[in-house]
């Protein structure tokens, strides 16, 4: 088992604003954290520097070693999922422990009818440039 | 919203690149400037070791130096000392051994003449001598201050050919692989350490040549006020000059004797500002005013009477002596300025950072999808008074440099027959050019036909259909093919790095991507184009407005036509688009 983990209600990864998400977070950590941290955030890519924000964030304080939670959020009305010529918005799921800052990312779709706005002129090009994993 | 992340690790690179090509050259070439000024201040505190030896001035006098290109006096002295039982006698007044290899020398006839009252003929003074080396002496030694100087000044010059030469570092991927962690310090920051660094050199700079060129003077012609009006005898008048990579300078060089206390002494200051003039007419001026034998008055100080000037007065000159500090001194008092608003937090327009402005101009629309109510009036950025009155003043003033540079270049004429222009003479009439240009233009501006639309509500949300307004001020007769249409575009804001002829220069580049393009049906005919109104669809399936810090989706309604004599019409009206509504 992966010593952090993120699993989404029924494996899906995309929603629609207002959306609720179910998820599980797992760990199973060689050393006792401090705090586990689920971050909601979205965040750009493409042709300038990245930006971010953390939208919500939930914390496990002194999870111990090994165990599980059950966790909701609201999918947040804006951005949305985007992909354009010059850049992109992309939503994501941080599982992060704190204090050695391991993490693990889910990312997901938040977007009108759960699918990521697609400009037109995207559709011919390729990214801007290589997704994030 | 936070304003960047950490960037993932930059891959490493090659030992070899550009960047430490250029930093070792420029690291060895001051290396070997700081060597060479090392190796002289090194020789230079050796003669602080040298042996403290007795000697008798045998001669002493002032005499002309003639080297560098210029004139100057220097103290010809010759004495005698005693080493080891043996009598020897040297002329070397400094231990030539030094930075500049050449015996000590001084503009200032003064100077030489304090050094004479402390080398009499027959009087027993101080020498120093080498220690295993007799012939080698010195009657002075010579000041370290100018070695550390020259010292710190290589260092400026390093660090300051590293930040403007030196390429940066390669760019962190854009695109990280795990981008969120923590986010990035304020980037306002760097912004505020780069002015400090600029106000670091400008403005310590500018007060030094400030206080040598203008405060010092001033208090100078201040405290001479006290001095003794003396009768005075002019014994030579003649043109000095000197060669710059600008071209020459000129400054009179009047020396005058006068009597004081029963004593004879000479100088030859003649102001207290070293103003060195470009023009030699002006400089010709001045010494046909003071012809060799005329009699005239000098201002002697009673406290030390080797020092006496002609003129005591301070005058403020358009000279780059003073000009230059003052527009160090007001650029650096700016850049420190800066640093301290954008340290506090202070909003700072965006041109005066010299790039585009990265602030959101509205509030966030993630945090609310409600469209607002009541009607709004969008209008044309156009014509601005203040920037045409700024521009006008600009050529005002610069106009009146020229003005009185072209009189002063007559008066000249007149006087020698010769027509000399200064480099000043060029630099304001380009200077009023440009800002004559940019009022005129600014001014042209308000006759040209000015469009504003009229909105029911603020914010629009995609899908909708919405009632857009027209009016357009001005002469519409002048207005061809104009149109409008509905855009929607991406629009990214990136640094991009290019080596100038001044160095390394950031600049902040606008990339833009249109996805959306809906002509408008405006008609065109003079009558019905003045005002109007147009019922527009907003398309779905797009992203609404996002308004990022560097990346943006703008939707806009663009105005764009042709003016009869005038500049193009090209408007931008930002809308605040929506999702559209559930």
């Amino acid at each position: 088992m992966d010593p952090l983990r993120i699993q989404l209600d029924g494996e899906r990864t995309c929603f629609a604003p207002g959306e609720t998400l179910k998820l599980i977070v797992a760990w199973k950590l060689a050393q006792s954290a401090e705090a586990l941290e689920l971050r909601l955030s979205w965040f750009t890519q493409g042709r300038t520097t990245a930006e971010m924000a953390v939208v919500e964030t939930r914390r496990i304080e002194n999870p111990g070693l090994e165990g599980q939670q059950q966790l909701e959020l609201k999918a947040p009305g804006f951005p949305f999922s985007f992909r354009g010529v010059l850049f992109e918005i992309s939503w994501a799921l941080d599982l992060i422990s704190f204090p050695s800052e391991n993490v693990v990312r889910q990312l997901i779709v938040i977007a009108p009818n759960a699918k990521a706005v697609v400009s037109p002129g995207a559709l011919a090009s390729p990214p801007p440039l290589p997704r994030a994993a | 919203m936070q304003a960047g992340i950490d960037p993932a690790r930059a891959p490493a690179r090659s030992p070899r690149s550009n960047r430490t090509v250029v930093l070792w050259i420029i690291t060895a070439g001051a290396l070997l400037l700081a060597g060479f000024v090392g190796t002289h201040l090194f020789q230079t505190l050796a003669t602080y070791r040298w042996q403290k030896t007795e000697c008798t001035i045998l001669s002493s006098r002032i005499t002309d130096y003639r080297g560098d290109n210029r004139k100057a006096y220097m103290l010809e002295v010759r004495y005698e000392y005693n080493v080891g039982g043996k009598t020897f006698q040297s002329t070397s007044y400094n231990d030539t051994h030094g930075l500049a290899g050449s015996p000590q020398n001084w503009n200032d006839y003064s100077d030489a003449a304090r050094a004479l009252e402390r080398y009499p003929a027959g009087s027993r003074a101080v020498c120093f001598v080498h220690p295993s080396d007799p012939t080698r002496t010195a009657l002075a030694r010579a000041d370290i201050w100018v070695h550390l100087f020259m010292l710190g000044l290589t260092f400026m010059l390093w660090l300051m050919l590293k930040v403007f030469y030196v390429p940066g570092k390669p760019p962190t991927p854009e695109c990280p692989a795990i981008p969120i962690i923590r986010p990035k310090a304020n980037p306002r920051l760097k912004e505020a350490n780069q002015s400090a660094f600029v106000a670091l050199i400008t403005l310590p700079m500018g007060l030094f040549i400030g206080w040598w060129c203008i405060a010092k003077p001033l208090a100078d012609s201040r405290k001479a006020r006290g001095w003794v009006e003396t009768p005075c005898t002019i014994l030579s008048s003649e043109l000095r000059s000197s060669h710059t990579r600008f071209g020459p300078t000129y400054s009179p060089n009047i020396l005058f004797a006068y009597e004081f206390g029963g004593r004879e002494f000479r100088a030859n200051k003649f102001e207290f500002s070293d103003d060195l003039e470009t023009k030699a007419a002006g400089v010709q001026r001045t010494l046909a005013k003071y012809p060799v034998a005329q009699k005239t008055v000098c201002f002697v100080n009673p406290a030390d009477p080797t020092d006496a000037v002609l003129d005591r007065g301070f005058k403020l000159s358009f000279s780059l002596t003073i000009l230059v500090p003052l527009f160090m001194i007001f650029a650096g008092t700016m850049f420190l300025g800066i640093a301290v608003a954008l340290r506090l937090g202070v909003a700072v327009p965006a041109w005066l950072l010299g790039h585009a402005k990265l602030e959101p101009a509205a509030p966030l629309p993630h945090h609310t999808t409600q469209a607002e109510a009541g009607p709004v009036t969008l209008r044309a950025k156009t014509a601005s008074k203040a920037r045409m009155l700024a521009s006008a003043a600009g050529m005002v003033i610069c106009f009146g440099f020229v003005g009185y540079m072209l009189w002063d270049t007559a008066r000249d004429w007149r006087q020698t027959g010769e027509l000399e222009f200064s480099i000043l003479n060029l630099f304001y009439t380009c200077l009023a050019g440009v800002f004559g240009l940019a009022a005129l233009t600014e001014w042209w501006k308000f006759f040209s036909p000015q469009p504003a639309l009229h909105l029911n509500q603020p914010t629009l949300a995609l899908g909708s259909e919405i009632d857009l307004a027209w009016t357009i001020s001005g002469n519409v007769t002048r207005l061809r093919d104009v149109t409008f249409s509905l855009e929607g575009r991406e629009e990214v804001i990136r640094n991009e790095e290019e080596m100038t002829a001044v160095g390394r220069q950031q600049k902040l580049v606008t990339l833009k991507q249109i996805f959306h393009n809906q002509p408008l049906a405006v008609p065109t005919e003079e009558e019905t184009l003045r005002s109007g109104t147009v019922r527009v669809q907003l398309p779905t399936g797009l992203m609404p407005t996002f308004d990022g810090h560097r990346n943006k989706i703008i939707w806009s309604v663009a105005v764009r036509g042709d003016v009869r004599y005038g500049s193009k019409m090209d408007h931008e009206f930002r809308l605040r688009v929506l999702p559209m509504e559930a």
